[in-house]
């Protein structure tokens, strides 16, 4: 860990985090060209939840087992190193369920957000609800 | 029905229920001179959770509002961890003031934003135009942050009820391109 902000420096730079993104994330509904908005990257408590590609390649997984059981979501990518750049650090939380889950821990400002969903990587992209289709 | 979704279906029917019998008056904006950062945008009162809840808007802007209150109640209907990391439902305090900040927003000639849930329970209005960009975040208890971005590069962010002028510089450079 490095200093108070909680960040385990053994995560490189050069590798990315993965966060699933919700269908209501993506849009504006019934539009072509959409976006992921920065509400994605808004955490709860303190703490935004991710998968470690780093983890994922010790385990020898691919990103897509991230969306297992989560039809419909989206994936993005983030480079660590840009969390570092904005002064957010990056952890290892492992579940039971997830052992590739991490947390980005750190203040995420509406400029932080708005810098991470431009940033933000659209690996899959989210399928929308029935109802939210055009 | 649950209580989240009564209120989402009280508030279509409180909108619908005034449609085309009020005159308000239109909200009045400062002169651009004026940098005085007052309380607006804001509620006379915050809303007590139970009461059924009437927001009186013309005619125009309720039709341009329409879009909006079927998306609010799509969302009200969002069940816990619908973000597949624990969330919780859109609440009903953050929904009714994005309703109200909405039908003082639209009094601008400026396109309907995109609107969407938060992990916390609240409501994001977002606002894209070229380089321009304007969130308005709700959060579960009614208070809302702003964030915006000018096209030159300079943005902004706080409390909305410090953000008056600033709020009012964005909504006329995007209405006079919309």
């Amino acid at each position: 860990m490095d200093g108070e902000l909680p960040n385990d420096s053994s995560i490189p730079p050069s590798t990315v985090v993965y966060r699933r993104i919700s269908p209501e994330w993506y849009g504006p509904p019934g539009e072509e060209t959409k976006r992921v908005t920065s509400a994605a990257f808004q955490d709860k408590q303190g703490s935004l939840s991710v998968a470690l590609e780093v983890v994922l390649l010790e385990l020898e997984l691919t990103p897509d087992v991230v969306l297992a059981n989560h039809p419909g979501y989206g994936l993005v990518s983030l480079s660590v190193g840009l969390l570092r750049q904005l002064n957010l650090g990056v952890i290892k939380e492992p579940t039971e369920a997830e052992p590739w889950h991490g947390c980005v821990y750190g203040k995420k400002t509406g400029s932080v957000r708005s810098r991470l969903s431009k940033e933000a990587k659209l690996i899959r992209a989210p399928i929308p609800a029935p109802n939210e289709r055009s | 029905m649950s209580p989240n979704q009564t209120l989402f279906e009280d508030l279509r029917s409180g909108l619908t229920g005034e449609q085309g019998t009020a005159q308000p008056t239109p909200y009045q904006g400062p002169s651009a001179a004026s940098i005085a950062d007052e309380e607006i945008f804001a509620s006379d009162s915050a809303w007590n959770g139970t009461e059924p809840v009437t927001i009186t808007v013309t005619q125009p802007i309720y039709d341009r509002m329409s879009t909006l209150i079927d998306r609010l109640h799509h969302l009200g209907s969002l069940a816990p961890n619908w973000d597949s990391y624990n969330a919780v439902p859109v609440q009903g305090t953050a929904a009714v003031e994005a309703m109200r900040l909405l039908a003082q927003i639209l009094t601008f000639d400026v396109p309907t934003p995109t609107l969407v849930p938060t992990s916390s329970g609240g409501l994001q209005l977002e606002w894209h135009q070229d380089e321009a960009e304007l969130e308005l975040d709700v959060h579960p208890n009614g208070a809302v942050e702003v964030f915006l971005s000018m096209p030159n590069n300079q943005t902004w962010e706080g409390p909305l009820a410090n953000s008056r002028w600033r709020l009012e510089a964005f909504l006329r450079h995007i209405s006079h391109r919309s």
